[in-house]
């Protein structure tokens, strides 16, 4: 197995036996046992070893860890915690250390901190969660509860909830989970959902001291609201892509869309393509966006889902939604 | 292209596209709208949205109700 040439990235894969693999694999579950919760490890695997940036073809059992020891550290590691040190000796097998510092990234750093970040006053196309799912999905607008008057946020059912089993009155984060935010950035609980319609949506009622308008973040204000029609010109605002535009091709839809592993129909959906400037319709992170209709500011379409390449994009027809969820447009004044 | 209403008896015969095909497993949406397999014109057809690239595994009628039935390839998340 120990060979001295090095292969270059591009090269083919050294090709390692069955038996070769069941005992590297052998070896590194006994590396695990020994060294896993180690606060210097992060990542034990299977690998090639890695020598001055170039990957060889030798097995190797690797450990990956934040900081390897190294001249005076390592001799004072070995004389003081002999356990710590993962050796050829121990694993019975070659053993690599790697130097890494992996982290989830919780941000795209191409977005706008304008979306992502902590906005107030609140507003439509910022990102937004559940204080349980890792995701981020997009804050559509600021609605009123058509009852008693209290200011909501709109969203999808997916964003929003995300499972049957959400407890009653879960918290709302902005920004969303996905973006750094937690429960200390509560702004809402949830009130209501729709999903058990056909339509999935959702409001909470707002909880924060933050201000909340109706405006769609680098478009303005809605105006009202009125059904997508076909041929129809139309724009959102999303945590994700930002500003994009579409032209609508088909209406009176239902699809079913797999949440959690169970397909959910979706009624009342309209379907977007791309304009005649193209672009990107939508992305991840843009469910719960605001379709806008923008010659007149009306909201026409809740965002829910997507396709890339072609790029489609999925919308509820707005009006659908504020009478299913018992809802209006807060007046921009 | 200019907004369009839908043709009276459109609905109906989506109704029954639906009946029909909604819940094969392969078949994501069924809308009414323009025919994106003819871009530029404003035809306006039943469509079924479907993931799989070979319509033909689908077995749909080429029209219901004198509306034509076009298929669109798409896989939404």
């Amino acid at each position: 197995m120990k060979k001295t040439e090095s292969i270059s990235v591009t090269s083919p894969v050294a090709f390692f036996s069955a038996a070769e693999m069941r005992e590297a694999v052998r070896a590194r579950n006994r590396a695990m046992a020994f060294h896993f919760y180690d606060p210097n490890v992060k990542l034990i695997d299977v690998g090639f070893r890695l020598k001055d940036g170039d990957i060889t073809d030798e097995l190797t059992v690797r450990a990956h860890v934040f900081k390897k020891p190294r001249g005076e550290a390592f001799e004072s590691l070995s004389r003081s915690a002999p356990q710590r040190v993962i050796s050829e000796t121990r694993i019975g097998f070659p053993v690599d250390i790697v130097e890494s510092n992996y982290r989830q990234e919780f941000t795209n750093p191409t977005l706008s901190l304008s979306r992502i970040g902590v906005i107030n006053p609140l507003c439509g196309g910022v990102s937004i969660s559940n204080e349980r799912d890792y995701n981020s999905g997009t804050l559509g607008g600021i609605v009123e509860d058509a009852d008693t008057g209290n200011l909501m946020i709109l969203s999808n059912w997916h964003v929003l909830v995300g499972s049957a089993y959400a407890p009653k009155q879960m918290r709302i984060v902005q920004p969303g989970r996905l973006d750094g935010g937690s429960i200390l950035n509560a702004v809402a609980v949830l009130n209501r959902h729709v999903i058990d319609q056909g339509i999935d949506a959702a409001v909470a009622d707002l909880t924060t001291e933050r201000k909340a308008i109706n405006k769609q973040l680098d478009l303005g204000p809605v105006l009202g609201s009125d059904a997508p029609s076909l041929g129809l010109n139309v724009t959102k605002s999303g945590r994700t892509t930002s500003v994009t535009s579409g032209v609508v091709t088909g209406v009176e839809g239902i699809t079913k869309i797999m949440y959690g592993g169970f397909p959910i129909p979706v009624k009342y959906v309209a379907h977007i393509a791309q304009g005649p400037s193209g672009g990107e319709v939508s992305a991840g992170g843009d469910s719960g966006s605001w379709w806008v209709d923008p010659d007149t500011n009306f909201a026409v379409g809740l965002h829910f889902a997507g396709n890339d390449d072609p790029e489609y994009a999925l919308m509820i027809s707005m009006p659908k939604v504020l009478e299913a969820l018992n809802v209006r447009i807060v007046d921009p004044r | 292209m200019s907004r369009e209403n839908i043709p009276e008896g459109a609905l109906r015969a989506r109704d029954k596209l639906i009946a029909q095909f909604f819940n094969h497993p392969d078949v994501e949406m069924i809308d009414v709208g323009y025919n994106l397999n003819s871009p530029g014109t404003s035809q306006i057809v039943l469509r079924v949205h479907t993931r799989l690239t070979d319509h033909s595994k689908l077995r749909l009628p080429s029209a219901v109700d004198g509306f034509p039935v076009a298929v669109i390839t798409a896989d939404y998340r």
